[in-house]
């Protein structure tokens, strides 16, 4: 693993996603990492637990979870931090994500990432219950933005401010989802670059990107599109303003065949390439890798 | 109770259709109505969980056509609303809530297609373990045999039914009209995940049932011959047990002798 501005920096991954085992394990495609749902390990055994282990061997693996629900007001769930810290210390992963969102409340589990009101007692609230979740970890763990569709009136600063602040203080690291941003600044009507130019550069660990539905008045995070010409701009910004930080893609419906996904990804790669020279040299080194092959096929 | 808890409590409460004062909580900006803006959130919850019953219960699905699968649906989501982080377990319940909520409580063989799914889905699922070949009875001395307890792969699973229900999964999953629903008498089904991480089953005849039952209860092999007498001599039965042993053998469920 490389560091970058004092952070590791892993290079291009994908989400692993079910239908892609096979040809992961067989064609051992050229992707640097692979993010994992956590959830979908929290099984005993069986194909999800082999093929993740297989996959291991061969790949550096970060861990996203979607049930932390850390801005729940129910008590932190311990059976699921223990559920959590036992896959950790299976897959050896290089970092740990959720979202900065709540998921369940009253004991019942939405299976949504609800948005959370910008106030000093969700700050307060969230920042507690991070460092709680940090310390059965033993590890600083990286939230996510969501996508959102509403405002709350209690609100009174920006999500921005509420992320940086919850950071800060907590000791937390930040994964920009990129196309979240997007989705969130159609949805309320803000400037997604003030976003980027807000957040502290340094905790910034990992970027997701995906695609959304736009119904015009509104966007939706679907995550069953490839990204689009928007979300590849603000990528772009990210990347010049942020510098060199672990990017992946993230589908999780409509899955299209492996290559499609790679494609994407090296498209993120060449838009790194116009402002990192690391990134640069690889990303040649990738299109010459291919020509290469493809020139040992045709012979 | 903080604002944080009440607004958590109203969204609940707005997400199941209850009485809610969510929209006292969000803003009309930038054009957007509330109100549609929250239906985003309950139209999406409430689609995920329809394709979690819709994918772990596909031939109860279709069992059930469009009319009443909309029904379970929309009753299920209200009665067992979801207390696990993970959706695997969303479903667990769904039995049980069909052998007590009308109108699927009048037909039972709705109750035990959804367990058959369920316990496919839990073979899946279980932890591995090493699975014994038959060469392993070779090494038990004469003398040890009365005493072997054994231990069954994790992915094991039981089914005792009443009605043709495996038989109409099987119709569903081959893509045939299963035959009406008819209550046949009590049949006996072993679940399990193979070597190959397939999930596979097969039918049991009553004294296999029971013998397999006694070893999970830690009975060793002289005390289950001893019910096997109701159907065989006593010449008969040890030899009928060491038949199903290695028919479990030759099925890899077998992890464990304990001589």
């Amino acid at each position: 693993m490389d560091i970058n501005n004092g952070r590791p920096y892993l290079g291009f991954g994908l989400g692993l996603r079910t239908e892609h085992y096979h040809h992961v394990l067989e064609q051992k495609p050229d992707i640097d990492w692979f993010e994992i749902i956590s959830e979908n390990y929290m099984v005993a055994g069986g194909k999800p637990k082999y093929f993740l282990h297989a996959i291991r061997e061969h790949y550096p693996m970060v861990m996203h979870g979607v049930s932390l629900s850390i801005g729940s007001s129910d008590p932190l769930d311990i059976n699921y931090l223990k559920s959590l810290r036992s896959l950790i210390a299976e897959v050896q992963p290089e970092w740990v994500s959720d979202h900065l969102c709540w998921t369940s409340a009253h004991g019942i589990n939405t299976h949504d990432l609800m948005p959370l009101p910008y106030t000093e007692e969700a700050i307060n609230h969230v920042v507690e219950r991070v460092q709680q979740a940090q310390e059965f970890l033993g590890r600083p763990i990286l939230l996510e933005n969501v996508s959102s569709y509403v405002t709350y009136k209690h609100s009174v600063i920006s999500e921005w401010e509420f992320f940086n602040e919850i950071v800060a203080r907590s000791g937390c690291l930040m994964l920009l989802d990129i196309n979240n941003i997007y989705v969130s600044s159609r949805n309320h009507n803000f400037d997604p670059l003030r976003y980027i130019d807000s957040v502290d550069k340094e905790k910034v660990f990992q970027f997701h990107l995906a695609g959304h539905s736009d119904y015009g008045d509104y966007v939706i995070d679907t995550h069953d599109h490839p990204v689009v010409e928007s979300v590849w701009s603000l990528y772009r910004y990210a990347i010049e303003h942020l510098g060199a930080v672990s990017t992946m893609i993230e589908r999780d419906d409509q899955i299209p065949p492996f290559e499609e996904l790679e494609a994407e990804l090296n498209y993120a790669r060449g838009i790194a390439s116009e402002f990192l020279p690391q990134t640069n040299a690889q990303f040649q080194s990738s299109c010459s890798n291919k020509v290469s092959r493809a020139s040992s096929c045709q012979s | 109770m903080s604002e944080l808890k009440k607004l958590h409590h109203s969204f609940i409460d707005y997400l199941f259709d209850k009485e809610s004062d969510i929209s006292d909580f969000i803003c009309d900006k930038n054009g957007a109505n509330k109100n549609d803006r929250l239906n985003i959130y309950r139209f999406a919850f409430k689609k995920r969980l329809r394709d979690v019953i819709d994918n772990d219960h596909p031939v109860l699905g279709q069992y059930l056509g469009d009319e009443l699968f909309d029904l379970l649906v929309e009753k299920y989501i209200v009665l067992h609303p979801s207390r696990h982080v993970s959706l695997r377990h969303y479903c667990d319940d769904l039995p049980q809530f069909l052998s007590k909520q009308a109108p699927f409580s009048e037909h039972p063989i709705l109750a035990e297609i959804a367990l058959f799914e369920r316990l496919l889905m839990f073979a899946f699922d279980a932890s591995k373990s090493e699975r014994l070949t038959i060469e392993s009875l070779q090494i038990i001395t004469p003398e040890h045999w009365p005493a072997i307890k054994l231990r069954f792969h994790p992915s094991m699973q039981l089914l005792n039914a009443e009605w043709n229900s495996v038989e109409s999964w099987q119709a569903i999953k081959s893509e045939r009209s299963p035959e009406p629903a008819t209550q046949q008498g009590e049949r006996y089904w072993v679940i399990w995940r193979n070597q190959e991480n397939l999930t596979e089953y097969r039918s049991l005849s009553f004294p296999e049932w029971s013998t397999l039952q006694n070893f999970l209860r830690g009975s060793c092999f002289s005390e289950v011959c001893e019910p096997l007498l109701e159907w065989y001599n006593e010449q008969r039965a040890p030899y009928q047990v060491v038949d199903y042993l290695r028919q479990w053998f030759n099925d890899k469920l077998i992890t464990k002798i304990e001589a």
